[in-house]
């Protein structure tokens, strides 16, 4: 796909230097690529020498009957200027024939039946006065008012990463079938000291097929995206993995590498990092929206007012949930186009 | 747009729809059914719609509301149940109105609805584009077509007129 959009001179320019970056340092591949762009055909120069004269002027010199119906019609739509009018209404004039067929076409016009009228005019209207229209110019105030509330919450519950917070409702009322198996490092932030060690956040090899399928379905809020493409970009470049093809490249693949390997493709082991850390967010995406469907929590009331306030601002705002292997809560952070902020839910 | 132009637009346009509609379709219940369900759709969007830019939009949904359900009926409905006269010529008119009527009646859907909107409305052939979701050229051919068959008919009936 890359290298037909380059080919093609659809990349940005950000990826086309990467693209010619990339080439640089594979000069066989540029000697493949410089091949290929030879098989591209290139429109011939010749052109139809006479275009003009194939041309057709619909004119009252010659009204024929080959174009009469062509007139009328032209005629009764208005499209003759004021003089063709006269020409073609004096043409008529002339012939008894001519007058009887358009005459025929001035009856084509259809007028409608007034008697025909709606009978429940009164039930679409919409009573009171304008009841709905204040409740919808409330509606964004109001989840406005809602979020900066949920927000205070968050602030006061979870002051600190080591206050005790109650379990939330949504880790007890989890369906089985939820549940997914994922790796034992419950905290997502951990450290990892040791530079030759990294320690999955999931355990992508035990993840469930219905979870899978949920992963690719499940679609982050802009300014996450935003933030994955920041990160993910120059490691696409780089590894020659798409980020376009979303969470199918996602796809769980890409962490089944083992890190000795992705350090021989030149790989560091802080992109590996990154790379763990985006495909554990999207897991986390897919896990919240399957925990969600059924159950309505305070969580959702503050994603609704974050919503609002996006509507209002028209900037993109986001709560992200972080879930360990058992379904419950582990972190929170909202999420802007300019900052984020992220906070531990200690149970 | 308020609830008043709303209701406005209930008054000044529910009638045309329902007759363009019903005259495409011919059936009382389900064009009824169309307009209230176009009038809600105007509605739920009411906020982003202006009074002005309301006629257009509810021709628009009107038309497209009844396609569907067009294209729904040919589904379901066995052969015999569609149009038993399409094909009949044997019938006494009462007069042109009649004859018009039955000339409509045998038209195709597209060519139907733009004559409509056209003749009914005065709709341009570019508004009817963006009612019909064709292009301005298509809209002009459509409506040729539509008067050159509508003639015709109205040519082969003429000594009953």
């Amino acid at each position: 796909m890359y290298v037909i959009d380059y080919l093609e001179g659809r990349l940005s320019q950000d990826r086309e230097q990467q693209m010619k970056r990339f080439l640089r340092d594979h000069p066989d591949l540029e000697q493949e690529l410089m091949d290929l762009e030879q098989t591209r055909l290139v429109p011939a120069a010749e052109a139809f020498p006479d275009k003009e004269g194939l041309k057709k002027q619909l004119t009252l010199d010659d009204a024929g009957y080959s174009h009469f119906d062509e007139l009328c019609i032209s005629r009764l739509e208005g499209e003759l200027t004021d003089e063709q009018a006269r020409v073609f209404d004096r043409l008529v004039a002339a012939s008894p024939e001519r007058q009887h067929a358009y005459g025929l076409y001035q009856k084509t016009r259809v007028a409608p039946d007034r008697a025909i009228a709606f009978e429940g005019k009164e039930g679409l209207k919409k009573g009171g006065a304008s009841r709905k229209p204040l409740l919808r110019a409330l509606y964004p105030w109001a989840a406005m008012a809602a979020s900066v509330l949920v927000l205070a919450g968050l602030y006061l519950f979870f002051p600190s990463p080591d206050s005790a917070v109650a379990p939330l409702p949504s880790a007890g009322h989890m369906r089985p079938a939820q549940q997914v198996s994922m790796a034992a490092a419950d905290d997502a932030n951990q450290v990892v000291p040791d530079p030759n060690i990294i320690t999955h956040q999931i355990d992508y090899n035990r993840i469930s097929p219905e979870l899978h399928m949920e992963v690719q379905n499940t679609v982050p809020p802009k300014p996450v995206l935003a933030e994955e493409e920041a990160t993910m970009q120059p490691l696409e470049a780089r590894y020659g993995i798409s980020f376009d093809a979303g969470p199918v490249y996602a796809g769980i693949r890409t962490p089944e590498l083992p890190l000795e390997e992705f350090r021989e493709q030149g790989g560091t082991f802080d992109s590996y990092k990154k790379l763990d850390r985006f495909l554990n967010r999207r897991v986390n995406y897919a896990l919240a929206s399957t925990l969600h469907r059924n159950d309505f929590s305070l969580w959702d009331v503050a994603g609704a007012g974050l919503k609002g306030i996006s509507n209002i601002t028209g900037k993109e705002l986001a709560l992200e949930r972080h879930y360990n292997q058992k379904g419950e809560l582990q972190r929170l952070a909202l999420k802007t186009e300019s900052f984020s902020f992220s906070t531990r839910v200690n149970k | 747009m308020t609830t008043e132009e709303f209701n406005k637009c209930v008054d000044e346009h529910s009638d045309n729809v329902y007759r363009f509609i019903l005259k495409n379709i011919r059936d009382e219940e389900q064009a009824r059914d169309i307009v209230q369900d176009t009038f809600e759709k105007l509605w739920v969007k009411a906020g982003g719609i202006s009074f002005e830019k309301a006629r257009s939009y509810l021709f628009s949904t009107a038309y497209h509301t009844m396609i569907d359900a067009i294209r729904k009926d040919r589904r379901t409905k066995p052969l015999e149940e569609m149009d038993c006269d399409q094909h009949s010529y044997h019938h006494a008119y009462k007069g042109l109105s009649e004859v018009l009527e039955q000339a409509l009646k045998r038209l195709p859907e597209k060519q139907r609805s733009v004559l409509l909107l056209r003749d009914y409305e005065g709709y341009a052939y570019d508004e009817i584009g963006e009612i019909t979701g064709l292009s301005e050229s298509q809209v002009k051919v459509y409506i040729y077509r539509a008067r050159l068959s509508v003639k015709k008919f109205i040519g082969s009936l003429e000594t009953v007129l």
